[in-house]
C-alpha cells in the first residue's frame, strides 16, 4: 500500500498477510500512525491496495466500491446521519439493499432490542448521548446482517466506565450475533479484554500474531513485550545454557537459546522480591502504593530501571523502604528471552 | 457588547467616531423611509403621515409590471445560478484535482470584476450572437452573477459537513447517487436556501447589468426607479424603495437565521 506521487510516497502498509477466521473476534493493535485504521478501510474499500489482495470467504473484494462490499463499518465518530432518526439510521442500509418495508420494519425493532434503545426509534442523533449514539452505530452496521463487521476506534471516544460497558456489550453482540468482528484500537487493555486473536502492529507491518495470551506471555520482540502491557527488559548473555547478567549473577535459560547477547523481558507482577536477600541483588529506589497492588521499582547495577508488581494480599505490609538492598528473584518460567 | 478590556477604547473620541460612522450609514436610508409617509407633494419637506404614497405605487400599473418583471427574472437567476452552485460546489469538494485553485477563483471571480464592465461584455455578447434584449438575457446576466452568490455559502456547509458521513453512506450499501440524494443534499439545505436567498435579493437589487442588457418591456424595479427620478424626486419613489428595502432586509435576516440553524445541527 503506497501513499502519494514522487518524493512524497509513503508506504503505510508493507508486506502484511492475515488470516481471520469466521466468526473470531479479530484485533487490530498498534499506536496511531502504525497503519491499522489504513487496514480496515482497505477492507471496507474506502482505500484501494497498490499491491496485493483481499479475499472474503474467497471472493477477492478488488475493484469493488465501498456499497458492494458485504461489509458494514461502526465509525469512531459514529458517523449517524443527523437528518434522520434513529430508526431512519438503522433502516438505512436494509433500504439502499432494497428490502421491502416490513421486513426492514422487523429488523430495525430487532435491532432496537439488541442494542437497548427500545423507545428511542423517534430521536435524533443529537439528542442521544454518546453512548446512545455508539449503540445506534452498531445497530445500522449490524442490521445488515454484514459478513464482516469493522470498528474503527469506535470505543475511544466514551468516557472510561462507558468503555467498560460497551466492551462487555460487544463482545455480547458479537456472541449472538455470530458475524466476524474486526476491531481496531490503540487500547491494549481494551485488545486484551475482548479479542479471540490480535495482530499488533508496528509502522505497517504486523509485528506479531496471536491470542491475547500468546501476546501477553510470549512476545517475540521488545517492541510487542512494550507496547502491550508493562515489561522490565534486562541485559544478558547467554552461554552454555546460562544467561549471565553483568552483575555476575546467572538464571537458568527457559527455552534453548544459542549464545550471544539477549534481552529478557520479565513482567512486572512475575518477578519477586526474595525474603532472605537471595538472587538478584537491587537496591530499592522507590515504593508505589497502589491499593491492590505494591510497586517496588529497582535499580539494578547496569541495567534499566525495574519494576516489581506484588498484590497486597495481606494488607499494606510495607517490608522494604527506600534505599534498602534487596534481593530480586525471577522464576525460570517468568523470564522471556527476545533475540534483540 | 462594549468590552472596556478592548485596547481600542482607551482612545479618547471613539464613542462618537462611531456614532458618526453609523449615523453616515443608515441616516440616509432612514431618511428615504421616513419621507416615503410624508404627506407633503414635495419629497424633501415633512407635513404629516400618510399611506397615499404606497396606494399610489400600487395603483400604477407601470410599477406593477416593473416589480413583476424583477420577481419573474430573480426567481429564473435564482433557480438557475442555484443548480449551477450547487453542482460546482459538489464537485470542488471533498477531492483535490489539478487547477482546482483556478477554478474556485474563477467561480468567484464575478464578485471582483467591475459590474459596468460585465453589463458592456454582457451586451454586446448577447448582439454578437443575435440574441434579441429582453427578459431572457435579463435572467441570463443575472445568473452569471448570482453564481458566486450561491456558490459561497453552498461550499461552506459542504466543507463544514463530516466527510465520514458520505463514507457511512456508502458503507451502508448507497450508491454515489443514492449517497448524494439521501445524505449530502439533505444536509446541505441549510447552505441551499441561504446561498438562493443571497442571489435572489442580488439580483432583485441590481441596476447596472440591467440597464444594459434589458430591452424594452423588460424594466425592473431599480431600472424603473431611475427612470423616475430624472423626472424628479417623487415620494412615490421613497415609497417603493422602502418597499425594496424591506424586502431585501427579511431575505437577508432569514438566510442568517437559516445558516444559524445550520451551523447548530
Amino acid at each position: 500500500m503506497v501513499y502519494g506521487e514522487g518524493s512524497e510516497r509513503v508506504r503505510a502498509l508493507d508486506r502484511i498477510s492475515l488470516e481471520i477466521g469466521h466468526n473470531e473476534f479479530f484485533t487490530l493493535l498498534g499506536p496511531s500512525g502504525c497503519g491499522k485504521t489504513t487496514l480496515l478501510r482497505l477492507i471496507a474499500g474506502f482505500e484501494q491496495p497498490t499491491e496485493g489482495s483481499i479475499r472474503l470467504y474467497g471472493q477477492p473484494l478488488e475493484g469493488l466500491p465501498p456499497y458492494r462490499r458485504p461489509v458494514n463499518t461502526v465509525f469512531q465518530s459514529y458517523a449517524l446521519f443527523p437528518h434522520l432518526s434513529v430508526a431512519q439510521n438503522i433502516a438505512f442500509g436494509l433500504e439502499m439493499l432494497g428490502k421491502p418495508r416490513a421486513e426492514i420494519a422487523q429488523v430495525v425493532r430487532e435491532m432496537l432490542g439488541l442494542v437497548k434503545l427500545v423507545g428511542y426509534e423517534n430521536r435524533r442523533p443529537a439528542q442521544l448521548s454518546g453512548g446512545q449514539q455508539q449503540r445506534v452505530a452498531l445497530a445500522r452496521a449490524l442490521a445488515n446482517r454484514p459478513k464482516v463487521l469493522l470498528l474503527d476506534e469506535s470505543l475511544s471516544a466514551l468516557d472510561l466506565k462507558l468503555r467498560k460497558e460497551m466492551q462487555l456489550e460487544l463482545k455480547r453482540l458479537h456472541a449472538e450475533t455470530g458475524i466476524t468482528f474486526v476491531f481496531v484500537t490503540h487500547d491494549q487493555e481494551e485488545a486484551l479484554t475482548m479479542s479471540d486473536r490480535i495482530a499488533v502492529m508496528q509502522e505497517g507491518r504486523i509485528a506479531q500474531v496471536g491470542t491475547p495470551t500468546e501476546i501477553y506471555d510470549a512476545p517475540n520482540s521488545r517492541y510487542v513485550a512494550d507496547f502491550i502491557g508493562e515489561t522490565n527488559f534486562l541485559k544478558a548473555r547467554a552461554r552454555g545454557g546460562v544467561l549471565l547478567l553483568p552483575d555476575g549473577s546467572s538464571l537458568p535459560t527457559p527455552v534453548h537459546t544459542p549464545d550471544g547477547e539477549v534481552t529478557l523481558a520479565i513482567r512486572p507482577e512475575r518477578a519477586r522480591l526474595s525474603a532472605d536477600g537471595s538472587g538478584i541483588s537491587a537496591r530499592v529506589k522507590d515504593v508505589v502504593y497502589k491499593g491492590t497492588d505494591t510497586i517496588y521499582l529497582l535499580e539494578l547495577p547496569g541495567q534499566e530501571p525495574f519494576q516489581v508488581r506484588s498484590q497486597n494480599r495481606l494488607g499494606a505490609l510495607q517490608l522494604v523502604r527506600p534505599g534498602d538492598p534487596v534481593g530480586l528473584e525471577l522464576p525460570p518460567e517468568a523470564v522471556r528471552v527476545l533475540k534483540e | 457588547m462594549i468590552n472596556p478590556r478592548n485596547p481600542l477604547w482607551r482612545f479618547p473620541g471613539l464613542f462618537w467616531v462611531m456614532v458618526l460612522f453609523f449615523a453616515f450609514l443608515y441616516v440616509p436610508i432612514f431618511v428615504l423611509v421616513a419621507l416615503s409617509f410624508n404627506a407633503n407633494q414635495v419629497a424633501t419637506i415633512w407635513t404629516g403621515f400618510s399611506w397615499d404614497w404606497y396606494k399610489g405605487v400600487l395603483d400604477n400599473p407601470n410599477i406593477l409590471r416593473a416589480a413583476q418583471n424583477s420577481l419573474i427574472v430573480a426567481t429564473a437567476a435564482t433557480l438557475l445560478s442555484t443548480l449551477v452552485a450547487v453542482a460546482a460546489a459538489v464537485g470542488m469538494t471533498g477531492r483535490r484535482f489539478r487547477g482546482q485553485n483556478l477554478f474556485n477563483g474563477l467561480v468567484g471571480l464575478p464578485l471582483l470584476v467591475p459590474e459596468i464592465v460585465t453589463a458592456v461584455a454582457s451586451l454586446l455578447f448577447f448582439l454578437a450572437i443575435g440574441l434579441q434584449l429582453g427578459l431572457l438575457t435579463v435572467i441570463l446576466a443575472h445568473t452569471v452573477f448570482c453564481i458566486p452568490f450561491a456558490y459561497l455559502p453552498i461550499r461552506a456547509r459542504l466543507e463544514g459537513l463530516d466527510p465520514r458521513l458520505a463514507e457511512a453512506a456508502t458503507d451502508l450499501y448507497a450508491s454515489p447517487w443514492h449517497t448524494f440524494r439521501r445524505v449530502t443534499l439533505p444536509l446541505l439545505v441549510p447552505g441551499i436556501v441561504s446561498g438562493a436567498m443571497l442571489a435572489f435579493i442580488t439580483s432583485m437589487d441590481d441596476f447596472v447589468i440591467t440597464f444594459f442588457v434589458a430591452g424594452a418591456g423588460a424594466t425592473t424595479l431599480p431600472v424603473y426607479i431611475f427612470g423616475m427620478i430624472r423626472t424628479g424626486i417623487t415620494p412615490e419613489v421613497n415609497a417603493i424603495s422602502t418597499l425594496l428595502l424591506g424586502v431585501s432586509v427579511l431575505l437577508v435576516a432569514l438566510s442568517f437565521v437559516v445558516g444559524q440553524r445550520g451551523q447548530a445541527r
